[in-house]
């Protein structure tokens, strides 16, 4: 054929330049017609035809020679499928190369990036169903984001970011998934498997590229990607995309942080929102970027983070709900530590509640932004009246959790406060009074006892209440003997040696009758269940009777 | 067998709570000598039925708690016959031989502060023969003979 062409043209540049038009629109054609070795042929003629040529001289037609290249990208042929390939490689060449060439080709460049991107994003590209066909579209936007200087790429930084952050789910091969769906199966927790897709997310060139995009991003582009992130957000389905987005907010709140405060606020607001994902990697992600956004955002955003944190932990059931209001408490405290400081008045008396949480992992973030943030067991008596009054509210609480966990927090203020050997200030006691009389108050549970030690301490330390005031004196007494006459084996033992405790500390009392009549009747079970050894493994105390509850 | 241990070992410890509770109670500045003696010889007699057990956490308990309680009573306390008997075998007992040399100490402090009421001078007679070299350490000795003399 080449010699055939040689024969007939003379001059074979002027002709191609002569009919460049009816070349190209023959090739168009051909390119998708029945016979194989037609297609192969326009493929490898295109290629032919574009190669060192201006690209004004072929500007109109680039939509369709994309689209057209893609189409027999997945041609039945592996030849036509091949020469759609170096069809392919030739373009992304042209258009990588007009990209670099920066300022001068600029209008180039922009020329065929708004004709190509809206291609390699439809469903000839992206979205197409041929895995070759996708990966080359991805290929392609890596390579024009690498490429791209800002002002050619800025205009397509939303959409590409959007795109890319769904990428992030859609490369993920398929078997993750189904290793994640049976985990145990293959000795692997799905914990292990988040953590290594986590990984992939980080190490993945489709982020990269994101960031890329975000660093060339200006304040005009911010307006359009801040809306594109949070469709992409509510789009995600995919953990990779799930963990890009909260990735993203992350990024831009360290390293664009001027361009990304004027929407902070919203995005603070709008993780509340993704923190309850069902996935617990996902969840912490999201509250690990509530940190972050903290620095940038305004103190009404962040007392309302604050407060949907309060509600998390005091308004739902779960465990994992206290889990996540612990997860965005820790972030703030070490991501915004300036912001955290300045609030500590409001985070504070909650953390010294939480960190008291049945639940020890609940109980260790909370206990780790204590101790971040506090110096010493001191500083409870700075905050004494929030933590007693909070305390206070969820000491009738319905819910055990919360219930057992205002009662020790109480106990622990006393402690905290009388670390020394002064005496509880009575101002300090008049706070801490009522809390404490209702702390000690129902059933026994297990852990009680760190109540009572903290009652006998207040009994011991707080003679400025109990010596003025005659009813405190009064109820100190019912409730010491109250508790000793428990049921509860295990309590029992606390409960009797809190007695003796109270009988030292208020020498206005004299309560050897009553104790008597008290050892009397555990003696006489105590050595009835020595003597038999099979009583002595029955216990249906009072926690029972809980459980029940 | 984990349980069973477990339940014993509360059980110790719930006597032994219960001896605290008991020999705290007497407050000798709101009773009258006649009614501390008799408050004593009733919490007597029930602290050494907690220590028919003879379980290690009982007998320190007891001793810790004598020594306490008497540093609060008075040098003129009386003591009943029933107190008397009640405190020699709190005091006096020949398996306190094979008590650890910590806990012999104990009662040996305890026992020296007891003394300190004129009443209760009989058990320096009784704890000569220990002093004299029936008590194997030398230290435990050392506090034994003070007894009577603080």
């Amino acid at each position: 054929m080449n010699d055939i062409w040689n024969a007939l043209v003379k001059d074979s540049a002027a002709t191609i330049e002569r009919h460049f038009d009816a070349i190209m629109d023959d090739l168009l054609t051909s390119i998708l017609t029945k016979e194989w070795r037609v297609r192969q042929a326009s493929c490898a003629a295109l290629s032919d035809l574009i190669q060192g040529r201006n690209i004004e001289k072929y500007e109109k037609y680039i939509e369709g020679i994309w689209d057209k290249c893609f189409k027999v990208l997945d041609d039945i042929k592996e030849t036509v499928r091949e020469a759609a390939g170096a069809l392919a490689r030739v373009l992304t060449g042209i258009l990588t190369r007009s990209l670099e060439a920066g300022d001068a080709s600029l209008k180039t460049a922009n020329a065929m990036l708004s004709r190509v991107l809206p291609f390699l994003f439809s469903s000839s590209g992206l979205e197409s169903r041929a895995e070759e066909v996708q990966l080359f579209a991805v290929h392609t936007l890596l390579q024009i984001v690498k490429k791209s200087n800002a002002r050619t790429l800025n205009p397509h930084v939303p959409e590409l970011v959007e795109r890319l952050l769904g990428l992030l789910s859609s490369l993920e091969p398929e078997a993750v998934n189904y290793i994640h769906l049976n985990a145990s199966k293959y000795n692997l927790t799905e914990q292990k498997i988040d953590n290594m897709r986590l990984q992939s997310v980080r190490s993945s060139p489709l982020t990269e590229s994101i960031e890329r995009c975000l660093d060339l991003a200006d304040a005009a582009t911010m307006k359009e990607l801040a809306s594109r992130i949070q469709i992409a957000m509510k789009n995600a389905v995919g953990l990779p995309s799930k963990v890009g987005c909260s990735r993203i907010l992350v990024t831009l709140s360290t390293r664009h942080n001027f361009l990304f405060k004027p929407y902070a606020d919203s995005y603070l607001g709008l993780v509340q929102k993704y923190v309850h994902d069902r996935n617990d990697t996902v969840s912490s992600s999201y509250a690990a970027a509530a940190g972050y956004i903290a620095r940038l955002a305004s103190d009404k955003q962040l007392l309302s983070t604050i407060a949907f944190c309060r509600e998390l932990y005091f308004g739902s059931e779960d465990d994992k709900s206290r889990l996540t209001a612990g997860d965005i408490i820790l972030s703030i405290s070490k991501n915004a530590s300036d912001r955290f400081t300045a609030l500590s008045s409001e985070l504070l008396p909650f953390i010294f509640l939480a960190k008291h949480d049945t639940h020890e992992v609940v109980r260790r973030l909370f206990e780790d932004t204590w101790s971040d943030n506090v110096a010493g067991p001191r500083a409870v008596l700075l905050y004494l009246k929030e933590i007693v009054e909070l305390a206070s509210k969820y000491l009738d609480s319905q819910k055990w959790v919360l219930k057992h966990t205002a009662a020790k927090t109480v106990a622990e203020a006393v402690v905290s406060i009388t670390t020394g050997s002064e005496p509880i200030a009575k101002s300090n006691a008049d706070i801490l009074w009522p809390a404490i009389d209702k702390a000690m108050a129902g059933k026994t549970w297990d852990g009680k006892e760190v109540v009572l030690e903290a009652f006998i301490r207040f009994v011991e330390r707080g003679e400025s209440l109990w010596e003025e005031d005659t009813k405190v004196a009064k109820q100190i007494e019912k409730v010491v003997i109250r508790e000793a006459k428990r049921q509860n084996k295990a309590y029992r033992v606390h409960a009797l040696r809190a007695l003796g405790k109270v009988c030292h500390a208020r020498t206005d009392l004299e309560l050897s009758g009553i104790i008597i009549e008290i050892a009397q009747d555990v003696l006489e079970e105590m050595l009835a269940n020595f003597e038999d050894g099979e009583k002595m493994d029955v216990d249906d105390g009072e926690p029972m009777k809980d459980a029940q509850l | 067998m984990i349980t069973s241990n477990i339940a014993l070992c509360r059980t110790e410890k719930t006597l032994a709570s219960t001896v605290t509770a008991l020999l705290s109670s007497p407050n000798e500045s709101k009773l009258s000598p006649s009614q501390l003696t008799e408050c004593l010889s009733s919490i007597f007699p029930l602290v050494v039925k907690a220590n028919s057990t003879h379980a290690k956490d009982v007998h320190v308990t007891t001793f810790s708690s004598l020594h306490t309680l008497f540093e609060h009573m008075p040098s003129n306390l009386t003591l009943n016959e029933d107190a008397k008997v009640a405190l020699d075998k709190l005091l006096f007992n020949a398996g306190f031989e094979g008590l650890p040399e910590a806990m012999r100490m104990k009662r040996a402090e305890a026992i020296v502060v007891i003394c300190r009421a004129t009443s209760c001078m009989w058990i320096v007679e009784k704890v000569r023969p220990e002093v004299e070299g029936a008590e194997r350490a030398a230290l435990v000795r050392a506090v034994l003979a003070k007894a009577g003399k603080e």
